[in-house]
């Protein structure tokens, strides 16, 4: 394994950039394991932390499996870099607690380890003493568990486990098949129509165990909504709850089509144009003005209507625009963070 | 009831460690707690109904704790309290002693699992439940953008609910 270079974490994740369906920003997988034997990270000392750590480092660099992978310690990073992390994280992660965490973590020997094109993302002691999460821009959620258990399987170790209660994990809601499940969607016809209480009750008539939608429990930034899972648990085995969840997001996909199709030709070039026009001439730009001008881009792009600046600049403007990232990428100050994010939109805005 | 960091004394604090986050309960005995937390001032628990704060460390006779003795975990020191703060387990082991636990974690989603579907079904009330709770974040959102037609939408609606209910 190799060491994580810093332009490895600012490079864009190429299916992010290259999204398929209009919907779909990303998806995510996530298993969680412990290590038989040890307390889980949040009870045990330093010492023993390090110590899973070791272990797990050890197994990782012995696998030829994980040669290509890149790996930095949390205690080795700068401050502003693990900031920069959790926004690369906020487009698939489940909690706005993590930053806290970190600050504990930090001392934990917490390892982020990545793959060459950032859709493999392994974590040792991050609440759990190993979380491997696959990402990806399809819909297709088995292959996504295939690829995170393929990982899991090359990690060989004795694993918490009891025939009662199967993998047992930190977080109570997630023992049984320890996995969980989060989706990043860009639905703005949903939005403009204010539909997402007919979404939220559709969906619960189809008895769909779902959380984290518009806001409840949940990151949201305008347009885009975290989807997450809850109690997998409840799951007798990882195909029903695959199946769940694919088809509860295709149903979510299929109602931003009908919700976007009713929407006036005029009003969405106004927003698409207007949105168009503030990203590439701007001079002061917020975060929240350029989450819904890149979102009405983004939506541009799909319907066609945009034609001159490509998925590639639109995604790495999008990364870019969090606050860690404009700091890190600037190195300016806190007030000017506005103007800097407004020249980098700028500069993304072509093919 | 020995203490989980040297098991050889009894414990002799209980108490919140809130110089952690999220801040978990801890239980040590005197020696342990001066070479671990002296130097901190924890807000106390005593691990009976009710619960209360005090601002210096609790001294209780560990005697008390007989009775709630087996709601904590004798090997990572996870007490019932700290699953319900936080829903972590704090071991393995944890699993067996709190297997209770698990059922009143269950219990606390308001959930059944509906053994065809594998998927768990929610009542009205539930319903009615998760339905105020988005609303009320949805309000919260819309005032907090200056979007006061739709403000007003919702809040008619919630008003709307809860007479319902």
């Amino acid at each position: 394994m190799k060491k994580l270079l810093v332009d490895q974490i600012l490079n864009v994740n190429p299916s992010f950039a290259n999204w398929i369906d209009p919907c779909i920003m990303s998806n995510s997988i996530s298993i969680h394991r412990n290590l038989s034997g040890h307390n889980f990270v949040h009870r045990s000392s330093i010492d023993d932390n390090r110590e899973v750590c070791s272990k797990i480092m050890g197994i990782l660099q012995s696998n030829s499996f994980f040669d290509d992978y890149m790996f930095e310690y949390l205690s080795e990073i700068n401050p502003y870099l693990i900031n920069v992390l959790y926004e690369e994280k906020l487009f698939h992660f489940y909690s706005s607690d993590y930053v806290n965490n970190l600050k504990i973590l930090k001392n934990s020997g917490t390892v982020v380890i990545i793959n060459q094109t950032k859709d493999i993302l392994i974590e040792i002691n991050n609440i759990d003493h190993l979380t491997v999460t696959a990402f990806s821009n399809k819909n297709n959620l088995s292959e996504l568990y295939h690829t995170a258990i393929d990982v899991v399987n090359n990690i060989t170790t004795n694993y918490a486990y009891n025939d009662k209660n199967k993998f047992l994990t930190s977080n109570v809601d997630l023992h049984g098949i320890g996995m969980s499940y989060s989706g990043l969607l860009h639905l703005p016809g949903i939005a403009i129509h204010s539909a997402f209480q007919d979404v939220n009750s559709k969906l619960q008539s189809f008895n769909y165990n779902i959380a984290g939608f518009f806001g409840y429990k949940s990151d949201f930034i305008n347009d885009f909504y975290t989807f997450n899972s809850i109690a997998s648990y409840l799951y007798k085995n990882a195909d029903s709850f695959l199946s769940i969840f694919e088809e509860a997001t295709y149903i979510i996909m299929e109602l931003e089509k009908y919700y976007r199709e009713n929407i006036e030709d005029y009003v969405k070039k106004d927003l698409i144009y207007k949105a168009y026009g503030l990203s590439k001439y701007g001079y002061n730009t917020s975060f929240f003005d350029a989450c819904s001008s890149l979102s009405c881009l983004k939506w541009g792009i799909d319907e066609d209507i945009i034609k001159n600046v490509s998925k590639e600049n639109l995604a790495k403007s999008f990364v870019n625009c969090f606050p860690a990232h404009v700091q890190f990428i600037s190195s300016c100050d806190l007030d000017e963070i506005d103007k800097y994010r407004a020249s980098l939109i700028r500069k993304g805005m072509k093919k | 009831m020995k203490c989980p960091k040297c098991n050889k004394n009894n414990i002799y604090y209980v108490f919140t460690d809130s110089t952690q986050s999220p801040p978990f309960i801890v239980t040590s005995c005197k020696e342990c707690f001066q070479i671990h937390f002296g130097n901190v001032i924890p807000i106390g628990f005593l691990r009976s109904e009710p619960v209360f704060e005090c601002s210096i460390p609790l001294k209780i006779d560990p005697t008390e704790l007989k009775d709630i003795s087996q709601l904590i975990c004798d090997k990572c020191g996870t007490s019932l309290v700290d699953i319900k703060l936080n829903s972590l387990m704090g071991c393995e082991r944890c699993y067996e002693v709190f297997s209770g636990v698990i059922a009143f974690v269950k219990n606390n989603l308001d959930a059944t699992l509906d053994s065809k579907n594998d998927v768990q079904e929610y009542t009205n009330d539930d319903n009615i439940k998760i339905k105020k709770e988005t609303l009320s974040n949805d309000l919260k959102i819309a005032i907090a953008n200056e979007r006061y037609e739709q403000a007003a939408k919702i809040r008619d609606e919630l008003q709307k609910l809860e007479a319902e209910s």
